[in-house]
């Protein structure tokens, strides 16, 4: 049978906590993982960690995400209740213009 | 969603029959595609992308020039599906959604030993997780009756998710936990319930979740 480890990873969000209704976001062969913050589906915080180490970057005007793929070169494209957005991670969060057809909108 | 790369994905809804072919870059609709999630790209000769449409039972065939429909093809439905080498592994067949399982019956499902499971209604009766070639024909399957078990509400589509570990296994999480099954022979090697919908990383062997307000957890195997 296969052996499951598990560690908890404390989380300091300043702005908010983590919003259950939220997928988190793995980045493909890395460290990072992506979660957006309480914001009652509003445009709100949001934070990127890094499990190996434990730190987290908090970074601004995200959705909750619905679906998403992070790259190994921390780009990443997420489907949020706004639309399709462009996300980059390295070396800091940053969010592009959300466009087309978000969960919000159909 | 699926990221079909040279910047455009197909974005779509459970239960709806349409949808839509959009440039990443501009958020233009390109086109809408009479076909239901979830999606699966499936490798084929380049110029080309052959999308399967779990949901509608069919393999579009379209141009990556202009995006038009080359073909269409008749295919199983499912519920998830992710390439290992030795071929795709899919959880086929059809929730019954009209089923309606009462409490007690999902509590008796959720504890039932494997020998009555197969004695009991379940609206994941109709499932099963098989080993499929590139022309999606079965190579083997598997009844999975432990599937039900984690298996939460029959109206949630998009309820299974599948992912390789590249170790072998192939990563089956649903809203309430994950299970490991073996690659080639689809056997069940273990698996681990968690509070919330763990995403497992591509290619390496953990996955996380979220575990409290501030905190998540990582869940690694071996």
């Amino acid at each position: 049978m296969t052996e499951f480890r598990k560690s908890a990873l404390a989380v300091h969000t300043a702005p908010a906590p983590i919003d259950p209704w939220s997928r988190l976001v793995c980045q493909d062969d890395g460290p990072l993982v992506l979660a957006a913050l309480e914001s009652n589906a509003a445009v709100g915080p949001w934070v990127v960690v890094d499990v190996d180490s434990g730190t987290a970057t908090v970074g601004r005007k995200l959705t909750p995400i619905a679906d998403g793929h992070l790259r190994a070169d921390g780009s990443g494209l997420l489907l949020t209740y706004r639309g399709l957005t462009p996300v980059s991670v390295i070396p800091k969060p940053l969010v592009g213009t959300s466009r087309g057809a978000g969960l919000g909108t159909g | 969603m699926l990221d079909l790369g040279s910047g455009v994905a197909v974005v779509s809804r459970w239960f709806r029959p349409t949808s839509k072919l959009i440039n990443t870059v501009t958020g233009e609709v390109l086109r809408r595609l009479p076909a239901e999630p979830p999606f699966f790209l499936l490798p084929t000769a380049t110029g080309r992308a052959r999308l399967w449409a779990l949901g509608s039972g069919a393999v579009f065939t379209l141009d990556e020039r202009t995006w038009h429909t080359v073909s269409r093809e008749e295919a199983p439905r499912g519920l998830a599906a992710c390439r290992t080498p030795q071929g795709t592994v899919a959880v086929l067949g059809m929730v019954d959604i009209g089923h309606d399982e009462s409490f007690g019956h999902a509590l008796v499902r959720d504890v039932a030993p494997g020998g009555l499971l197969h004695k009991l209604r379940s609206p994941y009766a109709g499932l099963r997780l098989a080993l499929l070639d590139d022309d999606l024909t079965e190579v083997a399957s598997d009844k999975a009756s432990w599937l039900w078990q984690i298996l939460q509400d029959p109206d949630v589509r998009g309820a299974v998710r599948l992912t390789a570990d590249n170790a072998g296994r192939v990563v089956l999480t649903t809203a309430q936990g994950l299970a490991l099954v073996d690659s080639p022979s689809l056997r069940l090697l273990g698996q681990h319930r968690t509070s919330a919908w763990p995403v497992p990383w591509r290619r390496r062997p953990r996955a996380i979740y979220w575990s409290g307000e501030r905190e998540l957890t990582v869940l690694a195997w071996a």
